[in-house]
C-alpha cells in the first residue's frame, strides 16, 4: 500500500465520520445508497477493470446476496450481520459456477451470456413469488433498531466501503493482482509465462460476484427491504456508468464514480422531479460523447495542472 | 390444443424474428451492443398510432410512414452520437457503444413520457375480422403483423445477398479492415445500416402496435427477444435470425403451456445461453 | 471548439444545482405527494396529483390553513419499492411535511409504513387496498380508501349468486396477490371451483396464462383480474383475441375500465366487461363531493375516478384537522386525525380501531361496492349498468 492511499483513505473516513453532523439528514441515506453503489462498482471493476472480463450480469449478485440475507433472516432469525457473510458467500459461490461456464467465450459474447444469466435471475425471483414477495420485494430487518438506527446503518456502509476499498488496494498491488492484469492484457503471454490463466479469470471473477453479494446484503438490510429492482437492466447501466465515469480499472474509480453519479441524481431530483432522469441522460449522453476521458477530462479542461497533479498524485 | 399453440407460436415468431434480424444487421456492421433498439420500436408504434389516428392513414401508408421516420432518426443518432467508433480510434468501443445507448434508452423513454403521455394508446385495428387457420381463430392483426415481418425479413435477405451495398454489409461483418481495404465507405456504411436496423425496428413496433399496445415503457421486452434471435440465430445471420425467431415463439408458447407461464421468459434467456455457450456461431453458422 | 462545449456543459450543470431563491422560507405548511410519476401506474398518479393540487388550490383560496398557504410538494416513487422508500425519506427530512398523501402501489406503500411510523409523520391512504398496511396498527397511518378483505367479502354475494366455477388472474405483488388469496380462500369455502394464475406485474403478454385457463375443465365462468399495472387494459383484449370472452364473464377489480384508455383499447368489444367499483349512479355524493366533481370536471376536462374523492377527502381532513387542533406539526396532525368526523365527499369519515390483529385500525368502513356492466358504446365512453346489489 502506497503512501496516497493511505491518505486517501484517512481523507474518505474522515469525511464519512464528519458528514452527518453537517449535512442535512436526507443525506445519510443518499450517501449509504452511494457506499452501496461503491461496494458493487469496486466489485465490477475488479471484474472488468482488472481481469477483463466485461460482465453485463453484475446487477444479479448484489440481488442474490440480498436475498439470501434477508430470506435466511426471515426463515431461521440469522442475523444482519452474518447475513452479509453469507450474502457474499453464496454471491461467491455462483460467481464460482459462472465463472467456469463462461470460461468458453470471450467479448461480445460473454456479455451477452452474463446477461443472460441476469434476467434468468430475475424471473426466478420474480416467478418464486410465494418464496420472494415477487415484485412487492421482501421485507428485511434493518441492523438497528431505534431512533438512531440510519444513523448506525450509515457508518455500517461507511466501514463496509472502506473494508472494499482497501481490499481493491491491497489486490491491486499484489502478485494476484498482477496475475490479473497479466490475464486481462495478453493472455497468451501469461500462459507462456506459467499463469494459470483459467484459474485467475474465475477467481476475478467470483471476487467480484462476492463483493456485489455483500453490497446486496447491506442494501437489503439497510432499506429494510430488497426488490428485484436491484437486479435490473438500468442498474447494469449505472454500474457501467460510474465505473467508466470515475476511470476504469484504477483503484478510486468506482468511490469517485459512484458519489459523482448518485450526489448528481439527488441534486437533480430535489429541483425538477419528474424530469430529473430526462436531464440526466442528457448528461450522460453528453458527457459520453464529448469527454471520453471520464471525470477526469473535465477536470484537464477547467485546470489542467490540478489534473496533472492528480495523476502524478494517483501514479507515484 | 397442441396446434392452436403451434399456430400461435408461428405468428409471435415471425414479429421476433422481424425485430431480432435489424438488430444482427446492426450487429454485424458496426458490432456494438445497442441498448436502444427497443426503444425505436416503440417510436415506431407510436409514429404509426399518430399517422391513423391524426392523418387518417390506412395501414399500409402508416407502417412505412413510421418506417421512413425511425430510419430518419436511426441514421441521425448514428451520425451524431455513435459515429465515434469509426472516426475515432477508439481504445474501448463497446463501452462507449453500451453508455451511450443506454443514455439513449432513458432519453428516449423519459422523452416519451413527456411527449406521448403516460396512457397507453392503440391505433385503430388494421384488420378488423378475425381469421380462421386450421379451426384457430387468429386476429387479422396477429395474420397480417406475421406476413408483413415474414416480407420484411426475406426482402433483406434478398437484398443483402443480390445487392453491392449488401455485400459490403456482409464483408464489413466478416472483416471490418477487409472491407475497407476493399473500397467500402465504413462511415457511410453504417449509418445506412443503422437506419435500415431502426427502421425495421419500427416496422416492428407499428406492425404490433394494435395487439400489445402503445406505452412509453414497451420497448424492453423486444430489445431483449432480439437479442436473444440474435444469439439463437447468429452474428449477422438473415436466414438464422427467422429460423431463431419461429424456435422462440414456438418453444416459448409451449414451454409457458407445458412447464410454466411464469417462466416463459426464462425460457428465451436459457436458449440465448445454451447457444452462445455451446454453439456461438448460431444456428447455421460454421465454425 | 470542444473547450467551449465542455464549459457550456458545466456551467448547465451548475446552474441546475444552484438553490432556488427564497425557498427556504417556512411561510407554508407543506403536504407531500409521493406517487408513481415515469414508470408503474403513472397514469394514475397524475390523476393523483392533479387533485391534491385542485385540493390546496380551494383551501388556498378561503384563506388556507392557520393563516398559512398550504403548498403541494411531489416526489416519483417509480413504483418501486425501493425507490419508494428513498423518496418518501427524502421528502420527510428535506421538505418537512407536515403529512404525506397520494401513496398508490400496496407493495411501495407497505415498504413506506415503516419509514411514516418510524420517522413520526402521517400517511394516508386513499386507495392501495392492502391488509398488510393498517394491519401493522401504526398510529401514523390512515386509510380513507378500502382494503382487501372488506372488497373481496362484498364481492362475493355475487359472485356466489350468478358463478360455479372462478378464475382469478393476478399480478403477484402486495395488492394481487393479497387480494387473489384472500378471495379464493372465502370463495372455496363457499364451495365454489377456483383457478388462480399469478403473472409479474410487468408482463403484457399474457396469452399463455390464458389459454391455460381455456384448456381448464370446467370452464371458468367468471375471470376476475386484479390488476394495476401495464396489463390491466390487455388481459381483457387478450381473452377475447383467443376466444375465451365473451363466454366467460370479466370483472375488473377495480374501475380502470372507465378510463379514457379501455375504450380507445377495446373499443365496442368492451361491451359486456363488468367491474367492482364503488362509484355508481346510485352513491349519492355530497355537496362537498359535487362541488369536486365539477370542479375537477372544469379544471381538466374529465370526470374524476372514484379514487380522487377519497383523496380529495383526505386533503379536506388534513386541512380540518390542522385548524381543529391549531398546529401542523405532523405528531399532533398523526393524534389529531384519530378524532376525525369529517362530511366526506361520499358520507360521514370517521377513523375505526378494532383491538386484536386484523387490518381495521384506523380505517374508514363506510364504503358500499358496486358491480357495473358495460353496455354499449356512447361517443368517448361507454354507457353502463349496476348489475349488483
Amino acid at each position: 500500500m502506497k503512501k496516497n492511499e493511505i491518505i486517501v483513505a484517512v481523507t474518505i473516513i474522515v469525511l464519512g465520520l464528519i458528514a452527518p453532523k453537517v449535512l442535512p439528514s436526507v443525506w445519510i441515506t443518499v450517501l449509504s445508497m452511494a457506499f452501496y453503489y461503491a461496494i458493487l462498482t469496486i466489485g465490477w471493476n475488479i471484474i472488468f477493470g482488472y481481469t477483463g472480463l466485461f460482465s453485463y450480469g453484475h446487477a444479479a449478485f448484489p440481488a442474490i446476496g440480498g436475498y439470501t440475507s434477508a430470506l435466511l433472516a426471515q426463515h431461521i432469525g440469522l442475523s444482519p450481520f452474518l447475513g452479509l457473510l453469507a450474502g457474499a458467500f453464496i454471491a461467491g459461490l455462483l460467481g464460482i459456477v459462472i465463472g467456469l461456464l463462461i470460461l468458453r467465450v470471450h467479448g461480445f459474447y460473454l456479455c451477452l451470456v452474463t446477461w443472460a444469466f441476469a434476467e434468468v435471475v430475475n424471473v426466478i425471483i420474480t416467478a418464486e413469488h410465494q418464496i420472494t414477495g415477487g415484485t412487492g420485494g421482501l421485507l428485511a430487518p434493518t441492523f438497528f433498531s431505534g431512533p438512531n438506527a440510519e444513523l448506525f446503518g450509515y457508518f455500517m456502509g461507511l466501514g463496509l466501503m472502506m473494508f472494499a476499498f482497501l481490499i481493491s488496494i491491497l489486490l491491486y498491488h499484489s502478485r494476484w493482482g498482477l496475475n490479473l492484469f497479466a490475464v486481462r492484457d495478453d493472455i497468451d503471454a501469461a500462459e507462456s509465462m506459467g499463469i494459470k490463466t483459467r484459474f485467475w479469470k474465475v477467481f476475478g471473477f467470483a471476487f467480484g460476484c462476492s463483493l456485489a453479494g455483500l453490497a446486496g446484503a447491506y442494501f437489503a438490510h439497510f432499506l429494510g427491504l430488497i426488490d428485484p429492482g436491484i437486479g435490473g437492466l438500468d442498474q447494469m447501466g449505472y454500474v457501467c456508468l460510474i465505473v467508466i465515469i470515475g476511470g476504469l480499472g484504477t483503484v478510486y474509480g468506482p468511490i469517485l464514480g459512484s458519489f459523482f453519479v448518485v450526489i448528481t441524481k439527488e441534486l437533480i431530483s430535489g429541483y425538477a422531479s419528474g424530469y430529473s432522469l430526462l436531464i440526466f441522460s442528457v448528461i450522460m449522453i453528453l458527457a459520453v460523447r464529448f469527454l471520453s476521458g471520464g471525470f477526469m477530462e473535465i477536470i484537464q479542461v477547467i485546470s489542467p495542472r490540478l489534473n496533472n497533479r492528480y495523476l502524478k498524485f494517483v501514479n507515484k | 390444443m397442441l396446434l392452436e399453440l403451434i399456430i400461435r407460436g408461428i405468428t409471435i415468431g415471425l414479429v421476433y424474428a422481424l425485430m431480432g434480424v435489424g438488430l444482427a444487421l446492426l450487429n454485424g456492421v458496426m458490432r456494438i451492443i445497442n441498448f436502444a433498439h427497443g426503444e425505436f420500436y416503440m417510436i415506431g408504434g407510436y409514429m404509426a398510432y399518430y399517422a391513423s389516428t391524426m392523418l387518417g392513414f390506412q395501414f399500409y401508408f402508416s407502417v412505412p410512414t413510421a418506417m421512413i421516420i425511425t430510419f430518419i432518426l436511426g441514421a441521425v443518432v448514428e451520425k451524431l452520437l455513435l459515429s465515434p467508433i469509426h472516426t475515432q480510434e477508439m481504445e474501448k468501443p463497446m463501452d462507449y457503444a453500451l453508455i451511450m445507448t443506454f443514455g439513449l434508452l432513458l432519453f428516449f423513454r423519459q422523452l416519451a413520457i413527456k411527449v406521448f403521455g403516460p396512457f397507453r394508446h392503440k391505433p385503430a385495428d388494421y384488420i378488423t375480422s378475425d381469421v380462421y387457420i386450421l379451426g384457430v381463430k387468429i386476429s387479422g392483426n396477429e395474420v397480417l403483423a406475421g406476413a408483413v415481418s415474414a416480407i420484411l425479413v426475406i426482402g433483406l435477405a434478398i437484398f443483402i445477398k443480390k445487392t453491392w451495398r449488401g455485400r459490403g454489409w456482409r464483408a464489413t461483418t466478416q472483416s471490418r479492415q477487409g472491407a475497407k481495404i476493399n473500397g467500402v465507405d465504413i462511415g457511410k456504411e453504417s449509418w445506412i445500416a443503422c437506419g435500415v436496423a431502426c427502421a425495421l425496428a419500427g416496422a416492428a413496433g407499428a406492425l404490433v402496435a394494435p395487439i400489445f399496445t402503445l406505452s412509453p415503457t414497451i420497448g424492453g421486452s423486444p430489445l431483449v427477444k432480439s437479442y436473444e434471435v440474435m444469439a439463437i440465430g447468429g452474428l449477422g445471420s438473415i436466414a438464422g435470425s427467422l429460423v431463431a425467431g419461429l424456435m422462440l415463439g414456438i418453444t416459448e408458447t409451449l414451454g409457458a403451456f407445458y412447464i410454466s407461464s411464469a417462466y416463459k421468459d426464462a425460457i428465451g434467456f436459457l436458449m440465448m445461453g445454451f447457444f452462445l455457450l455451446f454453439r456461438p456461431q448460431g444456428l447455421f453458422g460454421q465454425k | 471548439m470542444k473547450k467551449s462545449v465542455l464549459l457550456t456543459a458545466f456551467i448547465f450543470i451548475l446552474t441546475v444545482f444552484l438553490p432556488p431563491i427564497g425557498a427556504m422560507a417556512g411561510d407554508t405548511i407543506k403536504l407531500g405527494v409521493v406517487t408513481p410519476m415515469s414508470t408503474g401506474d403513472f397514469r394514475s398518479g397524475k390523476i393523483n396529483v392533479q387533485t391534491v393540487e385542485l385540493a390546496v388550490e380551494q383551501i388556498n383560496a378561503q384563506g388556507g390553513v392557520l393563516g398559512k398557504k398550504l403548498e403541494v410538494v411531489t416526489a416519483d416513487d417509480e413504483g418501486k419499492p425501493a425507490a419508494g422508500v428513498i423518496a418518501l425519506k427524502r421528502m420527510i427530512a428535506k421538505e418537512k411535511v407536515s403529512a404525506v398523501v397520494g401513496l398508490w402501489h400496496s407493495s411501495v406503500a407497505v415498504a413506506q409504513e415503516k419509514v411514516a411510523t418510524q420517522m413520526q409523520v402521517p400517511m394516508m391512504l386513499h386507495y392501495s387496498w392492502t391488509d398488510d398496511l393498517t394491519a401493522g396498527h401504526s398510529d401514523y397511518v390512515y386509510r380513507v380508501g378500502p382494503f382487501n378483505a372488506e372488497i373481496a367479502q362484498l364481492a362475493l354475494p355475487y359472485i356466489d349468486k350468478n358463478f360455479k366455477n372462478i378464475a382469478i388472474l393476478y399480478e403477484t405483488n402486495a395488492f394481487g396477490s393479497g387480494f387473489a388469496n384472500y378471495l379464493e380462500k372465502i370463495a372455496k369455502a363457499k364451495g365454489l371451483n377456483v383457478y388462480s394464475i399469478g403473472y409479474p406485474q410487468e408482463a403484457t403478454d399474457l396469452k399463455p396464462q390464458l389459454l391455460q385457463l381455456k384448456a381448464k375443465s370446467p370452464k371458468p365462468e367468471l375471470l376476475v383480474i386484479a390488476a394495476v399495472y401495464e396489463a390491466t387494459n390487455l388481459i381483457p383484449k387478450q381473452a377475447l383475441e383467443i376466444g375465451l370472452a365473451p363466454e366467460m364473464q370479466i370483472l375488473c377489480s377495480w374501475d380502470w375500465p372507465t378510463y379514457p384508455a379501455f375504450q380507445e383499447i377495446l373499443g365496442d368489444k368492451g361491451v359486456g366487461v363488468t367491474y367492482a367499483t364503488f362509484e355508481s349512479d346510485k352513491l349519492k355524493l355530497s355537496p362537498l363531493g359535487e362541488k369536486f366533481k365539477k370542479a375537477y370536471k372544469a379544471k381538466y376536462n374529465v370526470v374524476p375516478p372514484v379514487f380522487a374523492l377519497f383523496l380529495y377527502d383526505e386533503v379536506m381532513i388534513l386541512a380540518e384537522t390542522m385548524e381543529r387542533i391549531k398546529s401542523s406539526d405532523p405528531k399532533d396532525v398523526a393524534a389529531g386525525l384519530k378524532d376525525t368526523k369529517f362530511e366526506g365527499t361520499t358520507g360521514l369519515i370517521t377513523f375505526e380501531r378494532q383491538e386484536g390483529p386484523g387490518p381495521i385500525w384506523n380505517q374508514w368502513m363506510g364504503h358500499q361496492l358496486f358491480i357495473n356492466k358495460l353496455t354499449a358504446v356512447d361517443g368517448k365512453g361507454y354507457k353502463r349498468e349496476q348489475i349488483y346489489p
